[in-house]
């Protein structure tokens, strides 16, 4: 059994094997887990819009003990991760983590926000740091106007 | 131990390595996910493998009690000559499969199969995976029958 704490390494090999396919390959895949996030996140959503994704995030802060900070304001749902469990993990692995790692949430949570008419800005700051943040709009011009001050925004399509 | 999470457990990670199994087995087949689960129990277990290869099964019995346990799983650990028997009868992430109401595929069990495989290659011992039931299988780690250690 992949223990859930060791599923981040195995998905960090697959990635790995996915790239030495060719880009697209590993683009496939992270659609095909925003299809099965969205079965977890959508009912979220779909209830309680902004709230929704707080109350998931939130749950996700207790459960993969993420050292993250969560705010919520009438444009947007916000999450601050000061330390990446998932990251870390990747970072401390004895197969080396894969440079392009940090891109995967991006990869999935994407999709899932185009899906429910939501826009989505992440700014990974360093692919090689435990720390990101997200923020997720309701209009899209406050999004554009966010991205510009990111330093580091991910893009994964 | 190398590995040695504390904390929360999210096991809703079972459902993605369920999809992943899925999604491999179609797009690539089963040769790119032996590939996966080996590079995952060589390079990743780096450690529990090269304990393996020098006929030390300790640290594998250390991991699987480890993390058996940490997912509350039920298990019984017996002695065979120059190995041992993990004998899993509540497997967590087939257990948590059923409670997300996802079906238990018989590819779902490769992930286990796969691994065992794969910690055998270039080492003193043969790891067998005994599916016996949804969430019950055997893993018997025993020596290789020309191996004279």
């Amino acid at each position: 059994m992949i223990p859930s704490d060791h599923f981040v390494r195995m998905y960090n090999e697959l990635f790995k094997m996915l790239e030495e396919q060719g880009h697209d390959h590993l683009q496939k895949y992270w659609k095909r887990i925003a299809e099965l996030q969205d079965t977890i996140l959508g009912p979220y959503i779909e209830r309680d819009g902004l709230k929704g994704m707080y109350d998931y995030w939130e749950h996700i802060r207790i459960e993969e003990n993420c050292d993250a900070d969560l705010d919520l304001t009438d444009d947007y749902f916000e999450f601050t991760m000061n330390k990446c469990p998932s990251l870390s993990k990747v970072l401390d692995n004895d197969a080396g983590a894969f440079e392009l790692y940090c891109d995967h949430c991006a990869g999935w949570i994407l999709p899932v926000m185009e899906r429910h008419g939501y826009h989505y800005v992440s700014d990974m700051v360093s692919r090689t740091e435990p720390v990101c943040v997200m923020r997720i709009y309701k209009n899209k011009k406050k999004a554009d106007e966010y991205a510009k001050t990111v330093k580091l925004q991910a893009r994964p399509y | 131990m190398r590995y040695a999470d504390k904390g929360e457990v999210h096991k809703d990670f079972h459902l993605a390595t369920n999809a992943t199994i899925d999604f491999v087995l179609s797009e690539y087949g089963k040769d790119f996910l032996a590939e996966l689960f080996r590079r995952t129990a060589q390079n990743v277990y780096k450690d529990i493998y090269e304990n393996l290869k020098c006929g030390n099964f300790q640290p594998l019995l250390e991991h699987w009690r480890y993390y058996y346990t940490r997912e509350k799983g039920a298990f019984s650990i017996s002695e065979e000559p120059g190995g041992f028997i993990f004998h899993v009868t509540d497997c967590p992430a087939v257990r948590h499969l059923k409670e997300r109401n996802v079906p238990v595929k018989k590819s779902f069990f490769l992930q286990i199969s796969l691994l065992n495989e794969a910690w055998s290659e270039g080492t003193p011992f043969v790891i067998e995976t005994q599916i016996i039931r949804d969430g019950e299988y055997k893993m018997t780690v025993r020596r290789r029958s020309n191996d004279s250690k």
